[in-house]
């Protein structure tokens, strides 16, 4: 072998052997009870002040807890990298980036459906697509995540599998009360799950 | 012409670049980890960790925990050796294209 196919072999090799051993949780745990919180007071706030009459806004509400939990979890990822004294974008951070944008951005194409009960219609999808956005990181991410990918992606086929149902369950209360309920119950409540069972321990280095 | 005699052979042998390319992404590993990612075997990841540990490269970490446990980091030098080394092979693909 040639030195210089040899030292193609050795960056091949390097490359490969650095991409298996990245692990990159890209969901803090604090993050996670943040989004979590944020999410069940949402839904339930809506669902208590939401009737037939006056449907609450839906997607403006979810907007904005997204943008405070995507905050909060970049705060916390700067400054665990500032703790270990590592760049914030890391090759790590730019590992799920790339494996995750594609799924987000179909969850954010959702909003371009106009449908008559569509609120939960896009609620199933943006369970659907986190859940695939989590699952395409998970060969470098940590275990928890997985299963928090795994959760997101089952609750979302489950919910469309049952849409039919949905929407008329949709028709027969109100509109967004549906949809602020599955969001409640798959943000909020798996959020907060895995936020208990990622937290950081004591005796971990 | 390129001068071959700058790589540093201690790390370009297979094993022992897998060790270090390894240390070099997380601040240690425990051995048992190092073992299973490198599928090598004890006696054999032991020799090459030896060898880089006496030339100042990787430092060694021995600490009970629930239970024994060594772990391995880069050391300063190691990080710099490694670094040098990735930084040789490149010169060796440009000089390879002229």
């Amino acid at each position: 072998m040639s030195i210089r196919a040899e030292a193609e072999e050795n960056l091949r090799v390097i490359r490969s052997l650095m991409e298996k051993a990245t692990v990159y949780r890209a969901v803090s745990a604090p993050g996670a009870l943040v989004g979590g919180l944020c999410s069940v007071l949402l839904s339930l706030v809506a669902l208590t002040k939401s009737s037939p009459m006056e449907p609450t806004r839906f997607v403006e509400p979810w907007l904005a807890v997204l943008l405070i939990t995507a905050v909060a979890n970049f705060g916390l990822l700067w400054r665990d990298a500032v703790r270990r004294g590592e760049p914030f974008v890391s090759p790590g951070m730019r590992l799920a980036l790339r494996a995750m944008i594609p799924a987000l951005l179909g969850g954010a194409l959702c909003l371009c459906i106009r449908a008559e009960n569509g609120f939960a219609l896009i609620a199933s999808l943006w369970v659907l697509f986190y859940g695939i956005s989590l699952l395409a990181a998970s060969h470098f991410a940590p275990k928890s995540i997985c299963w928090l990918g795994r959760a997101f992606f089952a609750a979302g086929a489950g919910l469309l599998l049952g849409s039919s149902q949905i929407s008329a369950w949709a028709r027969l209360t109100h509109h967004s009360g549906i949809a602020h309920a599955i969001m409640g119950g798959t943000f909020g409540l798996f959020h907060l799950l895995y936020a208990v069972c990622a937290w950081p321990r004591k005796s971990e280095p | 012409m390129f001068d071959f005699e700058k790589l540093d052979k201690l790390i370009h042998e297979k094993g022992r670049l897998g060790i270090m390319t390894l240390l070099a992404t997380r601040p240690r590993w425990p051995f048992q980890d190092l073992k299973s990612e490198l599928k090598m075997s004890d006696g054999n990841l032991i020799t090459h960790l030896r060898t880089l540990h006496d030339a100042g490269l990787v430092a060694v970490t021995k600490e009970v925990l629930d239970r024994p446990q060594t772990s391995y980091a880069l050391t300063a030098r190691g990080r710099k050796a490694f670094g040098d080394y990735l930084s040789v092979l490149e010169q060796i693909l440009k000089a390879g294209r002229k």
